[in-house]
């Protein structure tokens, strides 16, 4: 009898606690770990002896991730307590890293469409989970980079500015991503080839900057929004203003011992200011200074190239090869600074008629420096030294070469905002060989893939006239005609009209 | 005077005369084990995590996480053991210790006399298991603040934490030969709680040497078993399946279960071999 009594009495408490939605919800993200733990498993048995997996096993990755999202439906838990509420909120995070996982998956297989699917749903369920959302909408920004719409990347990116205030970092080596959108977005419209696009979109970046300062931040995170004012400042050539930020950097830098680090940034911005100036000797000093005082710091590699190029203009030819020189030596090399010294070397050395030291400093830009925009000029730096010289056989040969270089830069990685570029450059070289209908299937193929983007508007400005050249009449009409339905924006949009209402063509489709 | 021999021999007798009714109430301590280890291993369901899920987050908070409850395993399944031990093992030891002896003697193994014997022999029983456990927490403590940091200090790594893991599980079996004759005492003799205590420490001291031959002789295999379990938790974790370490507690639950039942059986043995060599 007392034996049923403790029987019946644990069955019941078990039933009672079992009921509870609290230990339901634990349950269920127990499981959703346990599957997203599965993933992980299964992405590294795919991954086992593969480095580079292909677009199958990509996939099979991204599936893996995914089925966490039809396991799991949203609402994830029951109830509206403060426990349910923190299981929801775990879960959906739980479940938004497998989407946003199966996201970057999809995005490496040139699956960006589904990629961005992720990140929209991620950000839908992410709700009071800044974090998540952030991830979410950054995921987005790629994938949408991916389908070339970088109209809308641009957009959300602009969102993102309003929607996530950056936060104070604990030190001054780390950094808010938030804060580096400013810059990718100047990036994104410099990649596309619109430097007035661009040039806006800096004195947006500086309107931002200012609205976080007025919003009195605490002291790191005001250092390194100024420091980021004044790069910009410098960007958009206001030199009395980037002056004014970089005493009141300094001001700060002198109450707050923790921001000593900015002392090379301050040196370099100083140093810029001081460029503009007739005599370049104090700006060169500031420029060594930097150099020797801090050789580990990336602005000393970009002291060194502004120094060149300070040094060039002055026709110091010789001071200006060897600070090229000295940046091309550093290891590991500058991303942003050694390609652009080893451009601007080349570009020298021609001049000073030492083209064999020059030509092999250009062709061994792309190798180099593949993701640089010197690698999209050098090719075509080559063609026009041949052009200019009149060695007619060596600019075709050079053109030829072009293209190739071109291409390879472009299998490299396929969704590089730079492909644009590369695409409008190998067009460039087919007008340059004369090969007309390869000229057209780039521009083309342009129009496919590079939709939106103004080198495109251009490419096909550019097909409408070979077109013409050719004799094909209605193949030029309708490369017009898709400038005025998709590139509202062409510079030469009302010449495009006017030319279609002399043929007696509407600007409507068809 | 008794020696190797003796301790291989009733260890052997042990082994040999295994009857389920002696061994019952050890396999009703070892199915609470597996209860929990089935439980531990179902955090995924609502009872499983009402149930083990408690412990576990007791234990630590990421204790009712995948994969991190199976690193917390081992530890709450080593709590659940001395609380058993304690609370269910103060009788059920006890309990398979008066059949034993009873078969020895040529009584009923089975009725009332048998349940008496164990009843009188908890309270001993209690004391000595909950000494046993105060002994090896004080030895834990010193391990920690002194020899610890020697042994990681002259050999790092794996060798370190197996020198030490060793001489921790030789520890406790020495502290446990010293202690398993108290319940044997006071299940044979039937005496007060002062003198079951102190008679069977006495005994305990006096037979140490073949004793902890019984023990090292009976526990290897579970020792190779624990290994991989204790030393390698994070290890079968993140680089095979967490799942693991549940079977590999779950095969120690089975094998101690069994090996205690035979070095209690053996012990008796060799204590009754003990007093007939002292009998003129």
């Amino acid at each position: 009898m007392m034996r049923r009594h403790i029987v019946g009495g644990l069955v019941a408490a078990l039933a009672l606690t079992t009921g509870c939605s609290d230990m339901k919800g634990m349950a269920t993200r127990y499981r959703a770990e346990r599957m997203l733990d599965e993933a992980r498993r299964e992405e590294t048995r795919l991954r086992v002896g593969n480095q580079r997996p292909d677009s199958t096993t990509l996939l099979r990755i991204h599936d893996a991730y995914s089925r966490l999202r039809g396991a799991f439906p949203a609402p994830f838990v029951d109830g509206d307590g403060a426990a349910a509420k923190a299981l929801n909120a775990a879960m959906a995070r739980l479940v938004g890293t497998a989407e946003l996982t199966a996201a970057r998956s999809a995005f490496r297989a040139g699956r960006a469409d589904l990629a961005l699917e992720h990140a929209k749903w991620v950000a839908s369920v992410a709700s009071a989970d800044t974090g998540l959302a952030r991830e979410a909408d950054f995921a987005a920004v790629v994938a949408l980079q991916g389908l070339r719409r970088f109209e809308d990347a641009i957009e959300l990116l602009h969102g993102m500015l309003e929607r996530y205030p950056p936060t104070p970092p604990p030190s001054m080596d780390r950094l808010d991503a938030v804060l580096e959108i400013p810059d990718g977005i100047v990036g994104i419209r410099t990649q596309l080839g619109d430097p007035e696009g661009a040039r806006r979109e800096q004195e947006k970046a500086v309107e931002y900057y200012r609205r976080i300062l007025a919003s009195s931040p605490l002291p790191l995170l005001d250092a390194q929004v100024r420091s980021r004012l004044i790069r910009m400042l410098l960007e958009t050539g206001d030199t009395g203003s980037a002056l004014s930020e970089i005493t009141a950097l300094r001001r700060l830098i002198s109450l707050e011992p923790s921001l000593k680090s900015l002392e090379p940034e301050i040196l370099y911005s100083e140093a810029r200011i001081r460029g503009v100036a007739k005599d370049p000797g104090p700006a060169l000093d500031l420029f060594d200074r930097l150099v020797m005082a801090y050789p580990g710091s990336r602005f000393g590699a970009r002291a060194l190239l502004d120094a060149g190029v300070l040094l060039e203009k002055h026709r110091d030819h010789a001071g200006a090869l060897a600070r090229y020189r000295t940046l091309l030596d550093r290891d590991p090399p500058d991303p942003e600074a050694t390609p652009v010294a080893a451009f601007r070397l080349a570009m020298l050395e021609d001049q000073l008629g030492n083209w064999e030291d020059a030509k092999r400093t250009l062709d061994g830009i792309p190798v180099r420096f593949p993701t640089s925009r010197a690698a999209i000029e050098a090719p075509f730096a080559i063609v026009d030294h041949y052009a200019r010289s009149r060695q007619f056989d060596a600019t075709k040969l050079a053109l030829h070469r072009a293209i190739d270089t071109y291409r390879k830069l472009i299998a490299r990685d396929t969704t590089s905002a730079s492909c644009t570029a590369y695409r409008r450059n190998i067009m460039r070289a087919y007008e340059g060989l004369e090969l007309w209908d390869d000229a057209l299937s780039v521009a083309d193929e342009m129009a496919a893939r590079d939709r939106g983007a103004a080198a495109t508007s251009h490419a096909l400005f550019v097909a409408s006239q070979i077109a013409d050249k050719i004799g094909d009449k209605s193949l030029s009409n309708s490369y017009l005609k898709k400038i005025v339905l998709e590139y509202p924006r062409f510079p030469l949009l009302e010449l495009v009209k006017k030319r279609l209402r002399g043929r007696g063509a509407g600007t409507t489709a068809g | 005077m008794l020696g190797f021999r003796d301790a291989r021999a009733s260890a052997g007798e042990a082994l040999r005369g295994f009857r389920w009714l002696e061994y019952r109430p050890f396999a009703w301590i070892m199915a609470i084990q597996l209860l929990f280890l089935v439980c531990a291993s179902n955090l995924g369901t609502a009872w499983g995590m009402a149930s083990a899920g408690w412990l576990l987050r007791l234990v630590r908070e990421t204790g009712v996480h995948y994969p991190t409850s199976f690193v917390a395993l081992p530890v709450a399944s080593s709590y659940l053991d001395s609380f058993l031990f304690v609370c269910l093992g103060s009788f059920l030891i006890p309990l398979s210790l008066a059949r034993i002896v009873a078969h020895m003697e040529g009584s009923s193994q089975r009725g009332p006399l048998a349940v008496r014997r164990a009843w009188n022999a908890v309270p001993a029983t209690l004391c000595s298991l909950l000494l046993n456990i105060g002994v090896l927490l004080a030895w834990q403590w010193i391990y920690l603040h002194g020899p610890s940091r020697l042994i990681r200090g002259a050999l790092p790594g794996f060798g370190g934490a197996f020198t030490g893991w060793l001489l921790s599980e030789l520890i406790s079996f020495a502290v446990g030969a010293v202690f398993v004759y108290v319940p044997v005492r006071a299940v044979a003799v039937g005496a007060r709680l002062p003198d079951a205590v102190l008679g069977g420490l006495r005994e305990g001291l006096r037979m140490f040497g073949p004793t902890l031959v019984v023990i090292v002789l009976l526990s290897w295999p579970v020792m190779i078993l624990l290994v991989p379990v204790q030393l390698g938790t994070q290890t079968i974790v993140s680089k095979f399946r967490p799942e693991l370490v549940a079977v590999g507690l779950g095969a120690v639950a089975v094998l101690n279960s069994f090996l205690n039942y035979v070095i209690y059986s053996s012990v008796a043995r060799l204590r009754r071999l003990g007093a007939t060599e002292a009998e003129p």
